[in-house]
C-alpha cells in the first residue's frame, strides 16, 4: 500500500509540477502579448502608462474616446483603460491595479453610461484576467463575480477552460509568434456600420431600458472619488452620446442623469453631458444604439477634447 | 455525482483511504463502509430516490430468500412473478408511463378520436434500468438454481447500490459481484494501479473525445434541416463515436474505480468498432446488457421456438433487439434502432453464419483489406442505426437520412476546424487497435520502462486537462 501511495503521490507531484511550469510560461507569454485585450493589462502591469489623463469606463470608453485626439488637443499624454462589458466595480479594481504600478494621473475622465453603477454579476471575456490573478485587487473582485477561488491556490487549473491561451502564451514566450497591436493607447475604434435590423430587433425585445444602480458599486465610486480628492486628481464625469432613438427608450433618464450630476458636484467633479449632443442624431456615427463607430468616435473625441480644454491645465 | 465532477475527485480518495485504512478489518466493516459510500453517492443526485434503491434491494433480497425456502415449483414461480412484476412494474411506471399514454393518444388520433390525456410529471430515477436488471438477474439466478439465495442483507444491499456501477452499469451478475462482496478484499497494488490506468483511459474518452464531439453533434442534429449532406454524414459518424467514447468511457472509469476497492467487474466493451459483422459488434458492445438479455430472454425464447427453425430464430432475435432498443428509452426511435439491429442479423441467419465466430485479426499493425472492409461496413451499419438513436422522433431520423442523400453536398463543412478532435479520435483508435488483445487500452505490465509508462500517463492527463470539452452528462444517465 505504501509503495502504491508513494507512486501515486510522485505522479501527482510530477503532473502538478508540469502544470505549474506550463502555467508560469503561459502567464509570462501573455504578459507580453498584444493578443485580445492583453495589451492594456500588460501596459498597466508593466507600469508603462503613467498617463497625465486617464480615461476609464466600459466599452463606451474603450471604443469611443481616442487618446490620440486628446493628446493633440490638450498637449498631454492620455491613455484609455476602458473595459468592455464591465461596470464601475470591476473598473475600480483595474484602476487600483493601475495605481499600484503607475504614477497618479493629473486627470481622470470617468465615462458614464446607463449601467455604469450596476453590480457586475458575470464575467465577460473571463480569460483576460487569468495572467493577473496574482494581483490582489483583481483577484478579489473577479472572485466575487464568479472566477473560481481555487484558481488563486491552484493556479495551474486556471487555463483548463481556455486552453487556446496556453497556445498563445507559449508562442509568445518562445518567440514563435507575436500578435500585432490592435489598440492605440487602449482605444479600439470600430470599423462597423449601423445595422437597422439589429436595432429594430433590440427595440422589439426591450420596450424600455431602466438604468440600474447598486449600493455596493456606488460605494466603490464614492471611495474612488474620495481618494481622488485627497490625492488632488481632477475627475471629470463624461456621459457619452447614445443614438437618440435609444435614449428615448430610457426610463427616468433625466432623473438618473441628475443623480449622477449630484454625485459629481458633491465631490467637485466636472460633468459633461453629451446625451443631447448633435452626435446623438447622426445615425452614420453609430454601429448600434449605444456605441459610436470609429467615425463617430473621432467626432466625439474632438468635441470632448474641446470641453476638456476648458478645465485641463 | 458525475465521475467527471470536482466533488467526485474529492469523494474518491476520501473513500479509498477510509476503506483501506479504517474499514478493512473484515468483510462486514468493508461492506458497511461501501454501503454508506453507495448511498451517499446516490443521494447526492436526489436523496428521495435513495428509498427506491433501498426498496429494490430489500424486496429482491426477501424474494430471493422466499424462492430458496419454497417447497414447490409453483411457489417459486409465484415469488419470481412477484419480483418481475414489482421490478419491471416500477421500471415501467417511471420510464414508460408517459410513452404509453402518448402512444395511446396517437393511436386514438389515428382513429379520429382526440382524447385529452394527462401526461404525468415523472422524474426518471438515475440508473433505474441498470439496477432493475441487476437485481432481477439475481432473482432469476436464484430461481434457476444458479446461485443460492444470500442471507447476508448487508452484502446484497451493497451489491444493488454499488456506487461505481449504480448509475450506468456494467450490469453485474450476482455470480460475480455478490460473490466478491461476501469475502474480504485485500489490497493488491498491481490491481489498483491497473484500475487507475483504466480510469485514465475512461476519462480521456469521456472528456476529450465525447465531450468535444457533443457540441458539434448537438449543433448538427439540432439544425439538420439546414445542413448539407456532408455535414449530416459527418454528424452521424461523430455521434456514433461520441456515444462509444461516452458510454465505454463511463464503463472504463467504473471498472477502474471498482479495482481500487478490490473488485473485478465484468467487461462492458471490447473494441466494438473493430468488429467484422453485426453479431461480432454486439458481442463487443454493452456486453453486460447483451449477455443479460441473451441469457434471460433470447436463449429461452429461441429454445421455445426452435421448432420453427430460422423463422423462430429471426423472431427471437428481432424481439430481443427491440427490447434492447426499448430498454434505452421510452421513444419509438429506440424501438426502431433495436429493430434495425435485429434486421441486420437476418442475412446471417439465412446463410447459417450466426454462430460462426469471427477470427481474431492477426495483423500486427494494420488490418488486411478484406478485414478493414468488413470493419468499415459494420461501422456504416451502426452509424445508420444510430441516427434513430440520436434523433428526437422517427420522422426526424427519416428526414435526416433523406437529407443525407438529397441535400447539397457542395456546401460541405470545413473539417479543418475540428482537426484537433480528429487527431484525438485517431489517437483513441490507434491505441485501442494496438492494445486490442488487452482488457483495456492502457493495460500494461510493469516491465515496460517507467519513463515510457509515465510519459504516456502524463500525455493523457495533459490532454484531459487542456483538451477536454465542456462538461456534459453521461448519455446513458438518461436510461
Amino acid at each position: 500500500m505504501k509503495r502504491f501511495l508513494l507512486h501515486v503521490f510522485a505522479f501527482c507531484v510530477l503532473i502538478a509540477g508540469l502544470l505549474f511550469v506550463i502555467t508560469q510560461i503561459t502567464d509570462r507569454g501573455l504578459r507580453h502579448s498584444n493578443y485580445s485585450g492583453f495589451r492594456v493589462w500588460n501596459d498597466i502591469r508593466n507600469g508603462a502608462i503613467n498617463a497625465d489623463v486617464l480615461i476609464q469606463g466600459s466599452s463606451h470608453s474603450w471604443v469611443q474616446i481616442d487618446p490620440h485626439i486628446l493628446d493633440t488637443a490638450l498637449h498631454t499624454d492620455s491613455y484609455n483603460i476602458g473595459m468592455d462589458g464591465y461596470s464601475f466595480d470591476v473598473q475600480y479594481a483595474r484602476y487600483r491595479m493601475y495605481r499600484e504600478y503607475n504614477r497618479k494621473p493629473k486627470m481622470i475622465v470617468q465615462v458614464l453610461d446607463y449601467f455604469v453603477f450596476n453590480k457586475t454579476t458575470s464575467l465577460f471575456d473571463k480569460h483576460q484576467f487569468l495572467p493577473y490573478l496574482d494581483n490582489g485587487y483583481i483577484n478579489d473582485e473577479v472572485t466575487q463575480v464568479g472566477m473560481p477561488a481555487y484558481y488563486h491556490y491552484l493556479p495551474f487549473l486556471k487555463y483548463q477552460e481556455n486552453p487556446e491561451y496556453i497556445d498563445v502564451g507559449l508562442r509568445e514566450f518562445f518567440d514563435v509568434k507575436h500578435w500585432p497591436l490592435t489598440v492605440y493607447k487602449g482605444f479600439q475604434g470600430q470599423d462597423r456600420h449601423w445595422d437597422q435590423s439589429q436595432f429594430d430587433n433590440f427595440r422589439h425585445n426591450f420596450k424600455y431600458i431602466t438604468p440600474e444602480l447598486s449600493d455596493e458599486t456606488l460605494n466603490d465610486a464614492y471611495r474612488f472619488l474620495d481618494s481622488c480628492r485627497k490625492e488632488d486628481i481632477k475627475v471629470v464625469f463624461v456621459f457619452t452620446p447614445h443614438y437618440y432613438q435609444f435614449s428615448q427608450m430610457v426610463a427616468y433618464k433625466s432623473k438618473y442623469i441628475q443623480f449622477l450630476k449630484d454625485i459629481a458636484s458633491r465631490y467637485g467633479a466636472a460633468f459633461f453631458d453629451f446625451t443631447n449632443d448633435s452626435i446623438c442624431y447622426h445615425k452614420d456615427y453609430y454601429y448600434n444604439g449605444t456605441h459610436l463607430n470609429k467615425w463617430g468616435a473621432t467626432a466625439f473625441s474632438l468635441k470632448l477634447a474641446d470641453s476638456l480644454k476648458t478645465i485641463y491645465k | 455525482m458525475l465521475f467527471t465532477s470536482f466533488i467526485f475527485v474529492c469523494f474518491l480518495p476520501v473513500c479509498f483511504f477510509l476503506y483501506w485504512l479504517l474499514f478493512s478489518k473484515n468483510v462486514t466493516t468493508q461492506n458497511v463502509f461501501l454501503l454508506i459510500a453507495n448511498y451517499f453517492f446516490y443521494a447526492f443526485w436526489d436523496w428521495r430516490f435513495l428509498f427506491l434503491l433501498i426498496g429494490y434491494g430489500l424486496v429482491n433480497y426477501f424474494i430471493g430468500l422466499k424462492i430458496g425456502e419454497a417447497s414447490t415449483e409453483r411457489q417459486q414461480k409465484g415469488w419470481l412473478w412477484l419480483a418481475l412484476i414489482s421490478g419491471l412494474g416500477t421500471l415501467i411506471f417511471f420510464k414508460y408511463t408517459n410513452f404509453f399514454i402518448g402512444s395511446f393518444a396517437d393511436l386514438l388520433a389515428l382513429l379520429n378520436i382526440h382524447a385529452n390525456l394527462y401526461i404525468l410529471n415523472i422524474i426518471l430515477p438515475l440508473g433505474i434500468s441498470f439496477y432493475t436488471f441487476q437485481t432481477l438477474g439475481y432473482v432469476l439466478d436464484v430461481y434457476k438454481g444458479k446461485v443460492s439465495p444470500t442471507k447476508n442483507l448487508l452484502s446484497f444491499l451493497t451489491y444493488t447500490g454499488f456506487f461505481p456501477i449504480v448509475m450506468s452499469g456494467p450490469i453485474e451478475r450476482s455470480t460475480n459481484l455478490l460473490v466478491q462482496l461476501q469475502r474480504k478484499r485485500t489490497f493488491d497494488p498491481e490491481i489498483a494501479k491497473d484500475g487507475l490506468r483504466q480510469m485514465l483511459w475512461g476519462f480521456f474518452k469521456k472528456i476529450v473525445i465525447a465531450d468535444n464531439c457533443a457540441l458539434i453533434v448537438d449543433n448538427i442534429f439540432g439544425n439538420y434541416r439546414h445542413a448539407s449532406s456532408f455535414s449530416l454524414l459527418f454528424g452521424a459518424i461523430l455521434f456514433t463515436i461520441q456515444l462509444y467514447a461516452d458510454f465505454s468511457g463511463y464503463s472504463e472509469i467504473a471498472i477502474g474505480v471498482a479495482k481500487l476497492f478490490g473488485f473485478d467487474l465484468v467487461r462492458n466493451f471490447a473494441y466494438p468498432f473493430f468488429a467484422q459483422n453485426i453479431a461480432d459488434f454486439w458481442r463487443r458492445w454493452h456486453m453486460s446488457l447483451t449477455s443479460w438479455l441473451t441469457e434471460y430472454l433470447f436463449t429461452p425464447l429461441s429454445i421455445a421456438l426452435r421448432d420453427y427453425g430460422k423463422v423462430g430464430l429471426i423472431f427471437s432475435i428481432l424481439l430481443t433487439y427491440i427490447i434492447i432498443g426499448f430498454w434505452h428509452g421510452a421513444n419509438w426511435t429506440f424501438i426502431v434502432f433495436g429493430a434495425i439491429n435485429g434486421i441486420y442479423y437476418i442475412p446471417m441467419i439465412l446463410r447459417g453464419r450466426l454462430n460462426k465466430k469471427t477470427a481474431k485479426s492477426k495483423a500486427k499493425w494494420l488490418p488486411g483489406l478484406p478485414e478493414a472492409g468488413r470493419m468499415l461496413g459494420t461501422f456504416g451499419l451502426i452509424v445508420f442505426a444510430e441516427i434513430f438513436f440520436r434523433s428526437e422522433t422517427v420522422s426526424d431520423a427519416l428526414r435526416y437520412i433523406r437529407r443525407i442523400f438529397s441535400a447539397s453536398i457542395t456546401q460541405y463543412r470545413d473539417l479543418s476546424g475540428h482537426l484537433d478532435l480528429w487527431m484525438f479520435i485517431a489517437l483513441m483508435f490507434i491505441v485501442e487497435w494496438i492494445q486490442r488483445d488487452k482488457q483495456h487500452a492502457l493495460q500494461m505490465n510493469n516491465k515496460s520502462a517507467i519513463a515510457w509508462r509515465w510519459g504516456i500517463y502524463t500525455l493523457f492527463v495533459l490532454l484531459i486537462f487542456f483538451a477536454g470539452g465542456e462538461q456534459q452528462r453521461f448519455i446513458y444517465f438518461q436510461f
